[in-house]
């Protein structure tokens, strides 16, 4: 909590973040509403997504079953991770199989959320980090403050001073300059690595394959050249079908950077096939709960699963837009953080997260899929009021509460309301 | 496949069964939720047959413009021209994508001769070409056109060349060469699958990646193109998707103040060159 407010502060009194974000919300939060106006099929296929992710979500052991019997017909082996404990431990143990020295990472949240970075850099295994966003925040060993921008909070001089330090080139701030010294430093370690590790942004059940949207091309040099690729879905990310991929492809671009389409979407079923001159030998796909079947068992939470995790809410968000990414303490912030971090990871702990959003409504209606956070962040505070022995949540205060049941039941008869107003005015003249 | 060590794929699901109140075992399956009739695809492959016309009334009309005047200085009246090649060539603009279109294959072949010639190299002090072995980049000719200025063009064969030998090679070259399976006008995306003697890295590691098809492979939209795919030959062969990839322009990076900077880790040009066989093409095409 008082980290919230700390970090809080410091981000509104950071000339430079604030301005930053401001141009984030002008160029993406406007972009993406444009984008949902031109779709061909007009701004209502998002409501027929949230049907579509609802129905995945609602029939998520089918598809699962389904993508697992898929990948590993295409020759992919498929792990289920309970927790982050075991994706990660899955990770190590792949790794090790295969003689793993160095990785490449494309940007993926979930490798964040279970801690994997630290994990193989404990067992002597060099970890890089390959979207230049992600590349600057590991150089800086600081965390991502947006889910797709996730170095918004640094300016081009801080980064020029970073890469003179970490990279040993002379000082620049111009940001072509900087991008072409990461392209080559980075295009090294590409060549170099034997492990490929990504996350998901949607797989597809019909088909097995996964797809994973870049703009740099990170994630294609990272799944095309290693040896071994290893991706990690959180275990909501599947459609059931082609056409529902198509839906879900599209607007995910459009929510995410307001684009028709990612620059580089690469569809990926398995290993290398015989014949293939690249693609990885070994391919595995971890599958992780860690939390996610709570929520699914959770009614009025069930739907922040349909998540497809663009961060177009962030880039409408009123409270993003003052605090930023960092206040919120976890891997995900904005309003998907304010539902997801606290559900993943304690809702007692992360209580001001849903306490400090304004429920304007904006969110809902930039998310690609229609999703309702507002509603959720009242379910949280309502279950932060009532307590909930289910998600092990206490009331917050008794005394408030005794307090709002009295000014209940005084409003809600016309005498007592009289007689309150009456004790009122003689109370404070 | 290696039993599991870690976690257990019944007990994962059975989890998740629980969590949506469904009864222990496999009840419900795949096909009965999610049929064909459901999503519709078959009904939209009838109306592909004839994609490179019939479609177009679907499209919808390009943002600003109506006619291009796209990066081929034509001045055609809509009727000569394929509608979808106009969308496709008026959304790669923006995304800083070339597509020329092009009345023949030795055009397109001239063109990126120009082309070789003109840029200079970025991961090597010499120019080489790397392409892949497909009939249509064959017919381009290329190792004869480039042979006398000097600058090989190396195409991976299943049968002669060694994958890690052609990979160094790739790695250095200036132009990365090949075709796709489709071209989607809506969005300016190409499909391109891995396959023998068609490997990803040749439109990933090379400075400058050209795309050379012909225009009855434009696609107006990313649902017809997964129709497609769903029902092609190769779903049997190669898995429905296989290794496949969308390229919408070259590599890209906003990630240092918003700022957009091309080529990233991926090429940092792209061009399509649309082999379209219409009068009026002017015969230079301006590359930069």
């Amino acid at each position: 909590m008082q980290s919230y407010i700390d970090e809080a502060e410091k981000a509104i009194s950071n000339p430079v973040l604030q301005t930053a974000l401001a141009n984030l919300q002008e160029r993406l939060g406007k972009g993406a509403a444009a984008a949902y106006r031109n779709l061909p099929e007009g701004p209502g296929l998002r409501l027929k997504a949230h049907d579509i992710r609802m129905q995945a979500i609602n029939s998520l052991d089918v598809l699962l079953e389904t993508l697992a019997e898929r990948v590993e017909k295409n020759g992919g082996e498929v792990i289920f991770a309970d927790d982050a404990a075991a994706a990660v431990s899955a990770c190590r143990e792949i790794a090790r199989k295969h003689g793993v020295r160095a990785v490449v990472k494309g940007k993926s949240m979930v490798s964040d959320e279970i801690g994997l970075n630290d994990a193989l850099s404990a067992d002597g295994i060099e970890v890089t980090e390959t979207d230049l966003g992600e590349y600057i925040i590991q150089l800086a060993a600081e965390h991502p403050s947006h889910i797709i921008a996730p170095a918004i909070h640094k300016t081009r001089d801080e980064i020029g001073t970073l890469f003179t330090e970490k990279l040993g080139i002379s000082y620049t701030n111009d940001p072509p300059t900087l991008t072409r010294e990461a392209r080559k430093s980075l295009r090294e370690k590409f060549l170099a690595a034997d492990m490929g590790i990504t996350g998901c942004n949607l797989a597809c059940s019909e088909t097995g394959h996964i797809a994973l949207l870049s703009n740099e091309g990170n994630i294609r040099m990272s799944t095309t050249l290693p040896r071994v690729h290893v991706a990690i879905m959180g275990m909501e990310r599947v459609a059931a079908t082609l056409s529902d991929h198509d839906i879900l492809l599209r607007l995910l671009a459009r929510g995410a950077a307001g684009q028709k389409m990612a620059g580089y979407v690469s569809h990926i079923s398995g290993p290398r096939q015989p014949g293939h001159a690249d693609g990885p030998d070994h391919y595995y796909l971890i599958i992780l709960d860690n939390g996610r079947s709570r929520i699914l068992a959770d009614e009025r939470f069930r739907e922040i699963l349909c998540c497809i995790r663009c961060g177009g809410c962030l880039n409408v968000c009123p409270v993003y837009a003052k605090i930023g990414g960092h206040a919120y303490g976890a891997t995900y912030c904005g309003p998907v953080g304010a539902v997801v971090t606290p559900l993943l990871s304690g809702v007692g702990r992360f209580s001001h997260l849903c306490q400090g959003e304004t429920l304007c409504g904006a969110c809902k209606d930039a998310c690609p899929v229609n999703i309702d956070i507002p509603r959720m962040l009242l379910e949280l505070r309502s279950m932060l009021a009532d307590g909930d022995a289910s998600w092990q949540v206490r009331r917050n205060s008794l005394l408030e509460k005794a307090g709002w049941m009295i000014w209940s039941w005084m409003m809600q008869d016309r005498r007592r309301y009289e007689i309150g107003v009456k004790l009122m005015k003689r109370i404070f003249p | 496949m290696s039993p599991q060590p870690i976690s257990n794929k019944v007990r994962f699901l059975q989890q998740i069964r629980t969590a949506l109140g469904q009864p222990a075992g496999r009840g419900r399956n795949f096909l009965d939720l999610f049929s064909d009739s459901r999503t519709g695809s078959s009904l939209l492959l009838n109306r592909i047959d004839d994609r490179s016309a019939t479609d177009v009334s679907t499209l919808t009309p390009p943002p600003s413009r109506g006619m291009s005047e796209g990066g081929t200085g034509s001045k055609q009246s809509p009727v000569d021209r394929n509608p979808l090649l106009d969308r496709l060539i008026d959304e790669s603009i923006p995304l800083n994508l070339k597509v020329i279109p092009v009345p023949t294959v030795a055009d397109a072949a001239q063109s990126i001769v120009d082309l070789t010639l003109d840029r200079t190299p970025e991961w090597s002090d010499a120019k080489s070409l790397v392409a892949w072995r497909h009939p249509l980049i064959d017919s381009l000719n290329l190792p004869d056109r480039l042979k006398s200025c000097g600058i090989p063009v190396y195409v991976p064969d299943f049968e002669s060349v060694d994958f890690k030998q052609f990979r160094l090679l790739a790695q250095t070259a200036l132009i990365g060469v090949t075709s796709a399976d489709y071209c989607i006008a809506e969005s300016a995306s190409l499909i391109l699958k891995n396959r023998s003697g068609q490997p990803g890295m040749v439109s990933l590691l090379p400075s400058i990646h050209v795309a050379v098809i012909t225009e009855d492979q434009l696609l107006d939209s990313l649902a017809k193109c997964y129709a497609l795919i769903k029902q092609g030959v190769d779903a049997e062969t190669e898995g429905m998707i296989g290794c496949m990839t969308l390229i919408s322009g070259p590599s890209k990076t906003a990630d240092i103040e918003a700022v957009m900077v091309h080529g990233a880790h991926g090429p940092r040009e792209m061009i399509i060159f649309v082999i379209a066989e219409q009068k009026g093409f002017s015969n230079t095409f301006p590359l930069s």
